[in-house]
């Protein structure tokens, strides 16, 4: 991603953001609520379109080659949608069309990697938050991506949902060297898993770090992040 | 292959998504079941006044006529509606347009699944159409079997229009109920408009919905059907190419 500008009219948005996400890295992306984080993701995933820039994915341009750049690459963004009157199995049959190489029995792989394998042939419309967000986890890992995007991908689960998430993204990093770029305001959720990590504030990338940068400074990501916000807060101030 | 597999695996989604949905099937139902109840009507009319067997034999004819007036484009109206706005609400859109596929092929496969649509319930209420005539005492609807063929395969041109002009529509609102209704409203005042301004029908694309009529007999020039097709052709273009222009440039 390179000086990546998206401005609303309200003056808010991304401005002049660049990075690179190596694969198999866990990249988390965290900021305020406004920083531009979701605003970012839809760049990213061809939502949106960005004023200034250029974003890459696998070396093709989202912009100008759309379907090779999204290949191999799954995602949540923003909140996790279905269609309400099918089922899990039938909304996961609908995304795996796309993906002609793809077996059957991966619809039922996936739903059984997000724990709704008992509940495939039930209408969506009557899940909770939690088993739809689960779904949306499915959706995104169904096509066995090399890198996946989610946006706040624990919303809505409970304790032990969020548990098996981080794991789940864990052992794939590990197993398969999928990317994952996972924006939230979890910062906790973030430190168990992130190997990298993007500060965002105001829609510009305030800090890029790594793991042994805060470890080895003896922080948490938490006391990271909140120095890097305090500090960006203190040369707005000096600005003005 | 990639490029043409998501096209083709798209369309095949949206035919899915149109046909879960309670309201499709509730359409198809109605359109197999009202030739049936005209058939029992004539047929109950002939055995009392019993001069109406010329009526049963243009059955096919007279279904078409009533479904292209109002029912059809109604219905055209919704998949419209529930295709783009729709899903537009429920955010649904994004499951797609995060997939390889390009928008343009988005647009074209739900035009296409809405296309296969029309030739569906067209072709269901021919059928049914036929088959109700045949129960007709003195009917001869085998005898025009060919005629109506050739209406209801002209009838998909005008109904394609109509639905076209309503995904346009579909394309400025972010809910089903204002696509709705703009496209009824818009629907209603381009029947009416003719009434007070009759020059008005010769360019309305909604004066087209009974175009099949030129297609029954010889009464009609082949220059004059052949110049209604390109003004209907016409408006499908226009209406395709400034409905994808919008959704192209939506940000989601």
């Amino acid at each position: 991603m390179k000086q990546v500008a998206k401005l609303y009219n309200n003056g808010r948005g991304v401005r002049n953001v660049s990075f690179d996400v190596a694969q198999g890295d866990i990249f988390g992306l965290i900021g305020p609520n406004g920083a531009g984080k979701t605003t970012l993701l839809k760049m990213l995933t061809g939502l949106m379109r960005p004023d200034r820039g250029t974003i890459h994915i696998f070396g093709h341009s989202v912009t100008e080659r759309f379907e090779q750049a999204m290949e191999r690459v799954g995602c949540i963004v923003e909140t996790a949608d279905a269609y309400d009157y099918m089922s899990a199995y039938d909304n996961l049959k609908l995304s795996a069309r796309f993906y002609p190489d793809l077996p059957r029995s991966r619809i039922g792989q996936a739903l059984e990697q997000v724990g709704l394998a008992q509940y495939a042939n039930e209408r969506v419309g009557g899940y909770s938050l939690g088993m739809k967000q689960r779904l949306a986890l499915a959706s995104a890992l169904l096509s066995n991506p090399r890198m996946v995007v989610l946006d706040e991908p624990t919303n809505g689960l409970d304790i032990e949902g969020m548990v098996d998430i981080r794991n789940t993204i864990r052992r794939l990093a590990q197993e398969h060297e999928i990317t994952f770029l996972i924006s939230s305001h979890m910062i906790h959720d973030l430190s168990l898993i992130a190997n990298r990590v993007g500060i965002m504030n105001k829609g510009s990338l305030i800090r890029l770090g790594e793991a042994n940068e805060w470890l080895r400074d003896g922080m948490t990501l938490e006391q990271y992040v909140v120095t890097h916000l305090q500090a960006s807060k203190e040369a707005d101030d000096d600005d003005e | 292959m990639m490029m043409m597999n998501s096209l083709y695996a798209n369309t095949l989604n949206e035919m899915e998504k149109l046909w879960k949905r309670r309201r499709t099937k509730g359409s198809l139902l109605l359109t197999l079941l009202v030739p049936a109840a005209a058939a029992m009507l004539l047929s109950a009319l002939q055995t009392n006044a019993g001069v109406l067997g010329s009526l049963g034999s243009s059955l096919p004819l007279m279904m078409l006529s009533l479904f292209t007036f109002a029912p059809l484009p109604v219905v055209l109206f919704m998949a419209a509606a529930d295709s783009f706005s729709g899903e537009a609400a429920a955010r649904t859109i994004k499951l797609v347009l995060v997939r390889p596929i390009a928008r343009t092929k988005v647009f074209a496969s739900k035009v296409l699944a809405i296309a296969v649509y029309v030739a569906v319930l067209l072709a269901a209420l021919w059928i049914a159409s036929v088959i109700s005539g045949l129960f007709v005492p003195k009917a001869n609807v085998a005898g025009s079997l060919l005629e109506s063929a050739i209406a209801y395969t002209a009838a998909f041109v005008p109904m394609m229009a109509v639905g076209l002009m309503a995904v346009f529509v579909a394309q400025c609102f972010s809910n089903t109920t204002g696509a709705m209704t703009l496209s009824l409203l818009i629907y209603a005042a381009a029947k009416l408009l003719p009434f007070v301004l009759p020059q008005v029908s010769v360019w309305s694309v909604f004066s087209y919905t009974d175009w099949h009529v030129l297609w029954i007999g010889n009464a009609v020039s082949a220059v004059k059907l052949l110049s209604s097709f390109f003004l209907l052709l016409a408006y499908c273009i226009m209406a395709y190419t400034a409905g994808w222009i919008v959704f192209d440039r939506k940000q989601w």
